[in-house]
Formats: C-alpha cells, structure tokens, sequence
C-alpha cells in the first residue's frame, strides 16, 4: 500500500517462501516517521497568543456572576424598555401556536374530542364568556354546534392580558369568523371578576354568562369607550 | 522502497517491525474485525432510526425497536463498538511498532477483546429492552459496564508497558496522543459514570457531568487516536518526516489544555450558570490554535506528495480524515458561539456536525489504519482494488450528503423555530425530505462498510494465491480476477 | 524530571482540572440550592413518587429525551417563552430532584419543560401517546399503542376508557396500562410555572 510506485498489477507464480519474500509488505515500507525540524514562525506564536488573550477577555467579560445562579452572561442594563403594542392578529397567531395541539390549525378541533373554534357560538357570542373560559379553562361536557364534547381545556391565566386579547380577537377573524376584536381591558376586567374561580363547569358557566357584568367596575376605567363588554354581535 | 529485489540487508527496524507485526497479529485482527462487526450493526441501526423519522410507521408497534431505544444503541455501538475497538486495534499496534517491543500480554488482550465485545453484546440489549440509563453516550446499563472498563485496563497497562520498555530512543509525536488516549479515556468514564450513574451529583450539575464526559469521548478518545494515525500515516507512505516538531508539540499540548473545557457548550441557553457555558464557549474557540496548528503541520508535511492520493488507498483515506478533521473543528468551534447556538442548537445541524466529525474524520483514518496495517498483519494484500474505490467514494459521497443535508435542513428549522408564528408541526413537515436524505446518505454509507468487510474478511482469510504487489487504487484488481488466477496456478501446478 | 513524567503529569493535569472546573465546582455551588416552600405548604420542586417516579422511569427507557427537551431558554434567546414553552427560563432549582438529569439536546418534537401546564388532560395525552396523528397530523413521533389496551366497538368500554376520536381497525376506547398511566402522571407533573426569583433575568 504504501509504495510511491506505481506497480505492474498482473502477477507472477506463487514462489517458495524463504522468510522476506513472505513479509513483502512490512519490507517495502518506508522507514518509521521522525520528525521535521522546521522552526515555528515568531508570528504565528504572537497570533497563538494573540488567540489567548481574546479567549481571556471573551471569559470574563461573558462569565456573568460566576454564582450558581448567575444565569445570564450579561448583566441586564437597567429595565428593557416596554416593547410597543403588537398587532393583535400578529401577537394571537404566535399565542395560537399553543392551542394548535387541541383545536388545530384549522380551527376545526378533533371530531368527538376538541371542539371547533371555526363558527363555534363559544368564540363568536359573548365575549366575557370567552374570556372566563380561556382564564379558567374548562371541564366536563360542553355542547358546541349541536354536538356533545367532553375533554379538559387548562387555564391560561398565566398569560398576559395582551396575549389573550390577542388570541381571541385572532380566533375571532379566523376560519371564516368575522367577530370584532376582544380589548385588553375587557381581559383585565374578567381576570379581576373571576380571581379565585376554579375551571369551569358548563352550567356554571351559563350562570356566569347570564349574569350582568359588573357593570359599574370594570367600565369605570377610560376604556368603556371601547366596545362594552357585553355588546351583541350582530 | 519501491518493489526491489528484497535488499541482501536486513535492517534492524524491518526485522523488528516483521517480529512485533507478527506478535501483535490475532490481537489487532481480533480488535478491527469487530470493529467492523460493530460498525456495519451502528449502521444499520442509524439507518432504522433514520428511516423512523420520516415515516414514523416503520418497524412500528414493537416496543424494543421505538426510535428512542435504537438511536441509543446507535450512538453507543458506534462509539463503543466501532470507535473502541477500532481506536484500541490502533493504539496497541502504533504503540508496538513506535517502541519496537513485542506486544505483551496478548493472551489477556485476546481475552479482553471477546469480554469486550460480550460488553458490548448486553449493554445493546440492555438498551433494547428498557434498561437504558437515560444518560446520552452512557446508556449502557451499569451492570454492563465493567465488561467494558475491565478489558479497557488490560489495554492501558500493555500500553505503559510497552512504552517503558521501548527500545527506540526518540518517542514520536503519535505516541504522545496514544499515551493521553490510555490516561484519559479511564479517567473519563470512570468520573461520569461516578457523576451520573451513580448519583454522585445531581440536577444541572449532572447534566454538566454528562455533556463534558459526551464531548470529550469524543475530543480525549476518538480526536487523539485519529490524530496518532494521521502523524503516523502521512510520513510514514510518503516517506518524509513530518513538518515540525515544534508544531507537533504546540498542537499535542494547546489541544490536550482547551479540548477538555469544551462539553458545555451543549447545554448552551440552559439552566446552567453563565461562566460554565462561556468556559465551553472559551475552550471551544481556543481549539482553533491546535487545529490550525495540526493542519499546517499535516498539509506542510503532505505538500509536494499530493499525486500520490491517486494511488495510494491509505493516503486518501489519511488526508481525507485529516483534511475533514480542520474542517469539522472548525464548524464546531463557531457553532458553540452563542448567537450561533440560538440558531442551530436543538436542531439537525448538530447531528450533522456530529457525522461530519465522526464520519468525515474519525472513521477515515481508522479505515486508513486498516488499509496499510492489514496486508503487513496477514502477509496477504488487499484483494480487489474495485472495492476499496467503491468504500472510498460512498465514504465520501454518502457523508457528504449526509452532512450537507442535515446542516442545511438544521440552520432552516433552527430559524423557523425561533419565528413563533410558524407553528411547530409545520417546521416537522419541512425538515421531512432532508430526513428522506439523510436516510439515503447513511444507505451509501452502509453499502461502503459493506465493501469493506467483504475486503476485510477476504484478507483475514488464508489464501494460496495472492498478488505479490500491494493493490493500489488504479489498478483493476478484483475479486473474480484473483479466484480466476488461482484456479490457473492450481491447473498449472497439477499438469 | 524526565520527559515521560512531564508529559504523563500534564496529560493528568489538563483533565483533572476541567473535571474541577466543570463538575466539581458547579455542583458545590449548586448545594447552596434548595427547594422553596409555597404559600401553602408544599415545596417546589417536589421529589418524584408513585407514579410520577415510575413515569419517570418509563419516560428514560422509552428514550424521549432524544426528540425532547425539558429546558426553557430566556426571553430574547431563541422563542421558547414565545412558543409558550414556559412562562419563564428554567433555573439550576427546578432540577434538584432529577436524577438523571432529562435536560435534552434535540428539539425534533417541542420542549417538555412545562407539558403539565399547558395541557393537563389526561386523555389528550392518551390519545396523542396512543397515535400521534389524532392530534397532531404529520407528527414524526412514534405511536406508545403498547401502552394501552384497545377496546372494540361491540366490547363493553370501561368506566375509565377513553373515547378514540378516529375509529380505526375497530377500536372504539382505549384504557391506559399501568405503565401508560405512570408516563401521563408524569407528563402531568412537569410543570416549571411556579416562579423562582432568579428566572428574572
């Protein structure tokens, strides 16, 4: 293998083995590798260390708190500025992407299991109610569009009241809905009426949707110019 | 040494090297052989995984074949399997020819090679059966492990034997890689096995634990023997000595120091403490200096002796290895930079980086160990020039598409998943036909094994008939053509 | 001081430290970490008992971790809070009871961190464990059908089956074996919402 060679492929007779003949390959080698002397280049030692010093300065200038709960390589200058309103259907596609395993992308849901949101009543009727169910989650039968589910929907007050603003008016202009938006303060006012409520139940709910908003409260605030609360939908 | 007349004069070293090759025979062709046993099964397993990722269906329903049991046995058998044995085959024969000394132990070693394999044997079906650790490259079960270590400690102890018993002066730049090999590679397994498996720590610390001891099995085993071959190999068929020592010494030391401190670069964005992730981040970017140094050092010793690539099967392999081996280091020096990592981490680009490594640089120069060590182990030459160019090409190609493949389709998901408007199953259905892909690339890859070990088994068995001049890759040796001149000598003997 | 020593010296040396500067230190900085009590008695993170431990186990030998994560990365750094992963970045605290560590590294499927609270219904799990397509088409996971048991139509389903949204080869419900309910108690309990003070950051 190791010849530089080129060799002439076809072949003799096999021959009698004295000892070398035997050991063709190992006698054709070159002799074991040793090593060059040429110099290193003094410059490609300075860039070497060169190398090293940035290495020295990347560590401490990105090894945040050395603490074991120093997290971020960087210590956060000050409060981030607050980022400026998304646009709702921008912001409500992104949240929506947690709600595709459920309802689908489609809007359509699983057939028996997940109802739809496409000209579900739930997402086109009253906005409060909406917004209790996404707050609360829900659990237990539910009929939707004459059909009968039964499942579990979790809470998601977790999120902001932007973000579920956002995701409602998004369901509500998708598939072929056409509701108007969901404000953000109606969100802040649901959140504050239904504090300390557990997941819904659907007559539970219905009572909760007959109810009258508290009607004084949460208008009080400069949004009532909104769309109140409890508007019809056409 | 072109094929003369032998010379009436026996060197000291050609005589020493015909004694140590024939002491070291059953040993190292026990070790290779199953290395490529081991191979040809982490194949085939990758390939099952590979194809379950696109069609989900495949070989479903049974539960010791679910993709998440045979991606496992996948990766360990490659590592394990293939790059121990294949490694270990490696070390103990560079270390016997360097010294010059006899290799020692041989009927332990021999022992250890099966016990090494029955390790290997329970660990898989520990893995296939549900017994897997949950550790990434540590899977194997603990009752399996000692199967493994044991046999990997008779290797240390031959190799410090025959390193203190060596008769040549001079120790050369390979042997300082094998000698790190021996200590590392113990140290290694033993300290995470203790970290992790057995619960010396716990939570992130673990996770910390698993990713140094995952990097480094590949940068403290795997990297240096690969390295050993190559500054053996090169000089060794051109018959030039190597560059520079002092570039050797600067690559050996700079890579021993900052290839250690890579591993958490594997964790970046996780709950680790920032100074962890930038000690990898640091150690990762560092590994530039000894890679360029190797690579200056390989090329300057290659320069001049590039035609020889057109015959020489061993030479290819060589410096496609080493040339891959800049290469890949390079990507995965840039890929642990952060804004990188927001990218790429968590996606196919990292698998592909992984091949790239393994595949590209790895597996060629243990495959070029075995090209020239084999015909000087059995006395015999490679059979059919026709399937070493078929190993070498699907080597090539089918990494390359492997690779290429996966990095593309790992940078587009790894952009798609940070825009939070796309929904995340349709990032799945973009990533499929690259997944098809792959599956293609590790079907050339097999197919090359494959030749291989047809070639393999053909020399280590006995033959009457072999050619008398090593077997280049522009000759139109085959297969058919040595049995039909066998069948000639045998006709023309008789008559 | 003869060559061989320096150079088996220095070997010994380069991974002796990283193993300090990487594991040991951490993991004694680390120990200063323990679980917070909440207002109302209970500590987060709790240890894995009962089912969620088995889960736990079932969840480790079905090899998940190869397509799943169970870490959420900062606001600004990748989407994961976007993706609604998780409300905030996971911290060294919320891993104080795992062993062995289920970090992750590939993202073939999405981040598990918080799959407790983003959905808590046990039969979603089950039908998406059961065959993934029902809920997620096209997803590349493997269907765990060997964690169930399949009830025909014209056999009598019991109380705790679970209806199948799409009938296919007959199967009407299907009731979760015991290993298949562990994996989904512990699927349930991951859950990193509770918010630490270091996640700020």
């Amino acid at each position: 293998m190791s010849d530089t060679t080129q060799q002439n492929p076809e072949e003799q007779q096999p021959q009698a083995d004295p000892v070398f003949t035997l050991h063709m390959a190992a006698m054709r080698e070159m002799q074991e590798p040793r090593d060059g002397i040429a110099p290193t280049p003094v410059s490609y030692i300075i860039c070497c260390f060169l190398a090293l010093l940035a290495g020295g300065w990347y560590m401490g200038y990105y090894g945040g708190e050395w603490t074991a709960n120093g997290l971020s390589e960087r210590p956060i200058a000050g409060i981030p500025p607050t980022a400026p309103p998304q646009d709702p259907m921008v912001l409500g596609k992104e949240v929506f992407g947690a709600c595709i395993q459920c309802h689908q992308e489609s809007g359509l849901g699983v057939a028996g299991t997940y109802p739809p949101l496409a000209r579900s009543e739930y997402v086109l009727g009253d906005k409060r109610r909406l917004v209790a169910i996404l707050l609360k989650g829900i659990n237990g039968e539910l009929v939707v569009d004459g059909k009968v589910y039964n499942s579990q929907m979790p809470a998601w007050e977790i999120r902001e009241d932007e973000e579920i603003a956002a995701v409602l008016t998004y369901i509500r202009a998708s598939w072929g809905n056409k509701a108007d938006p969901v404000p953000i303060s109606l969100v802040t006012a649901v959140r504050k009426e239904t504090a300390g409520k557990g997941e819904w139940r659907s007559a539970a709910l219905d009572e909760f949707a007959a109810t009258a908003p508290a009607a004084p409260a949460a208008p009080a605030t400069p949004a009532a110019t909104e769309t109140p609360a409890a508007a019809p939908v056409k | 040494m072109i094929a003369q007349p032998i010379p009436p004069v026996v060197i000291p070293e050609v005589e020493a090297r015909i004694e140590v090759d024939g002491s070291s025979r059953p040993v190292i062709v026990l070790y290779w052989g199953t290395s490529l046993i081991w191979l040809t099964i982490a194949s085939i397993a990758g390939l099952i995984s590979s194809i379950k990722l696109h069609s989900p269906e495949f070989l479903g329903g049974m539960e010791w074949l679910t993709f998440g049991r045979i991606r496992a046995v996948h990766w360990d058998t490659a590592i394990y399997g293939f790059g121990g044995l294949a490694a270990s085959g490696t070390l103990l024969w560079l270390q016997a020819r360097l010294c010059q000394v006899r290799l020692p132990y041989r009927n332990l070693l021999l022992v250890g090679g099966v016990v090494f394999n029955i390790g290997l044997v329970l660990g898989t079906a520990g893995v296939l059966m549900g017994q897997s650790t949950g550790v990434e490259t540590l899977e194997f079960p603990l009752w399996a492990m000692p199967l493994l270590v044991v046999p990997y400690v008779f290797i240390v102890i031959a190799n410090f034997t025959m390193y203190f018993k060596k008769v040549t002066k001079h120790t050369y730049v390979s042997q300082w890689y094998l000698m790190a090999v021996t200590v590392w590679f113990p140290i290694l397994v033993l300290s995470a096995e203790a970290c992790t498996n057995l619960g010396a720590v716990d939570g992130v610390a673990q996770a910390i634990a698993n990713w140094w001891y995952g990097h480094n099995v590949v940068g403290l085993f795997a990297t240096p023997t690969g390295i050993a071959a190559a500054y053996y190999l090169i000089p060794k068929v051109i018959g030039k000595p190597i560059h520079s020592y002092h570039l050797s010494l600067l690559g050996f030391w700079s890579n021993a120091i900052f290839y250690n401190w890579a591993g958490t670069h594997h964790l970046t964005g996780g709950p680790l403490p920032a100074w962890t992730i930038t000690l990898g981040v640091v150690g990762s970017l560092m590994m530039f200096i000894p890679v360029i140094t190797i690579g200056i050092n390989h090329h300057m010793t290659m320069l001049g002796s590039f035609h020889l690539l057109k015959t020489s099967p061993t030479l290819r392999f060589a410096v496609m290895g080493s040339m891959i081996y800049t290469l890949s280091s390079f990507q995965g020096s840039l890929e642990a930079l952060r804004s990188h990592q927001e990218v790429t981490h968590f996606t196919h680009y990292t698998i592909g980086h992984v091949h790239f490594g393994m595949y590209g640089f790895f597996a060629p120069l243990m495959f070029a160990m075995m090209y020239y060590g084999m015909p000087r182990l059995m006395d015999q030459e490679w059979s059919s020039a026709r399937l070493i160019r078929i190993h070498f090409w699907c080597t090539v190609v089918g990494m390359l598409i492997y690779v290429t493949a996966m990095c593309y389709a790992g940078i587009r998901q790894g952009l798609m998943m940070n825009d939070p408007s796309i929904p995340f199953l349709n990032i799945v259905r973009f990533t499929i036909p690259y997944l098809a892909l792959r599956t293609l690339g590790g079907l050339i890859l097999l197919t090359g094994t494959i030749a291989f070990l047809i070639n393999f088994v053909r020399i280590i068995t006995p033959h009457k008939y072999t050619w008398k001049t090593p077997t280049m890759l522009d000759t139109e040796r085959d297969w058919k053509k040595l049995v039909e001149l066998e069948k000639q000598s045998e006709n023309g003997g008789t008559k | 001081m003869s060559r061989t020593f320096i150079l088996a010296f220095g070997i010994f040396l380069t991974i002796a430290s990283s193993i300090t500067g990487l594991v040991i230190i951490p993991n004694w900085q680390f120990q200063a970490l323990k679980p917070v009590v909440k207002l109302d008695g209970t500590r987060y993170p709790e240890v894995y008992f009962g089912d969620q431990a088995r889960g736990r186990e079932i969840y480790i030998d079905q090899g998940c971790i190869y397509c799943h994560t169970q870490q959420v990365r900062m606001k600004g750094y990748g989407a994961d809070i976007r993706r609604g992963w998780g409300t905030r970045r996971s911290v060294p605290r919320d891993y104080l009871m795992d062993r062995p560590h289920q970090l992750g590294t590939q993202r073939m499927g999405p981040d598990l961190a918080s799959i407790g609270a983003r959905q808590p219904s046990v039969d979603w799990h089950a039908i998406h464990l059961y065959n993934p397509q029902l809920t997620s088409p096209g997803s590349i996971m493997p269907r765990f059908e060997y964690f169930f048991r399949e009830v025909r139509s014209g056999e009598a389903a019991p109380a705790d089956a679970i209806k199948v949204p799409q009938q296919s080869n007959g199967v009407t419900h299907i009731v979760p074996t015991d290993r298949g309910r562990a994996l989904i108690a512990y699927l349930k309990r991951l859950n990193q919402s509770f918010p630490l003070p270091e996640a700020n950051q």
